[in-house]
């Protein structure tokens, strides 16, 4: 859905770089969860998907006409 | 809490103040996240300070291949983490600027520019729905877990669009939702402040 969205706000050659699931031992570092949101996030989630729920991802888009030097960067990151 | 999905929660004005007054109070704290993304030259070079307030998910500046000289916009900078990285990347040629909401992570992320010795950043306090520099200004945007905390991510995205340069850039890490939740569940704006 954010991919899409940054395409119609003019963004081209939107990509997806990386996309790592957040585990519950990952989303525990972040305060809102430390002081015990995590519980009201996962409560109506099954036992099975909690570490896959939410995702952490990595983005990338051009604005435009790229120079080639960024271009040959961009794609070795994809 | 993120959404993906185009959900926009009854009352962005009220998740705006939620979010604001959930990292005033987070500015104070210490985090550990940040030793699980950057490496160990980074965290030695780093002040404490950036360290401990880091809330990202990812190394856009990694991923973003920045180039000497550059200008690069870190929207939501949060402590500066980010933001000095960038600035040590694009050298005293080039600038790295901050913008965020909090005033308190302005003042964060200024103080930790200063112990790292950095003499080309600049922190701006602003809603990054509304980015406070002129069109076409900026080579690289970069944000790290902060488009998720806006309601309206359209006119986010927009707003990065005008003010990049024709052939600049954005490397944007943040935290997804990959199934679905109770609208009580997202429409908690305690939630969307991790």
């Amino acid at each position: 859905m954010w991919l899409q969205k940054a395409s119609r706000a003019g963004w081209v050659g939107v990509a997806l770089l990386r996309r790592v699931p957040m585990t519950v031992e990952r989303l525990m570092r972040y305060p809102v969860y430390r002081e015990g949101h995590l519980d009201t996030l996962l409560a109506r989630v099954a036992p099975h998907e909690r570490d896959t729920l939410v995702v952490s991802a990595l983005i990338t888009a051009q604005a435009g006409a790229l120079p080639a030097k960024r271009q040959e960067g961009e794609m070795c990151l994809l | 809490m993120p959404q993906s999905d185009p959900h926009v929660p009854p009352n962005g004005e009220t998740l705006q103040n939620a979010v604001r007054a959930a990292y005033a109070g987070h500015a104070a704290q210490q985090w550990q996240v940040a030793e699980t993304i950057y490496s160990e030259e980074e965290l030695t070079w780093l002040p404490r300070g950036a360290i401990t307030s880091a809330p990202g998910l990812d190394h856009p500046i990694r991923a973003a291949q920045l180039h000497a000289g550059e200008t690069i916009l870190d929207l939501g900078c949060g402590g500066g983490i980010d933001t000095l990285l960038a600035a040590r990347a694009v050298g005293p040629s080039g600038q790295a600027i901050g913008l965020d909401m909090t005033h308190e992570m302005i003042l964060l992320a200024q103080a930790n520019a200063q112990a790292a010795g950095l003499t080309n950043t600049r922190f701006l306090e602003g809603d990054m729905t509304a980015i406070p520099l002129p069109n076409s200004s900026v080579d690289v945007v970069i944000s790290n877990g902060v488009f998720n905390l806006a309601a309206n991510k359209d006119l986010v995205f927009a707003e990065a669009r005008r003010v990049i340069r024709p052939g600049g850039h954005v490397v944007a890490a943040d935290m997804l939702l990959a199934g679905t939740l109770p609208e009580s569940v997202r429409d908690d704006p305690r939630l969307w402040s991790g």
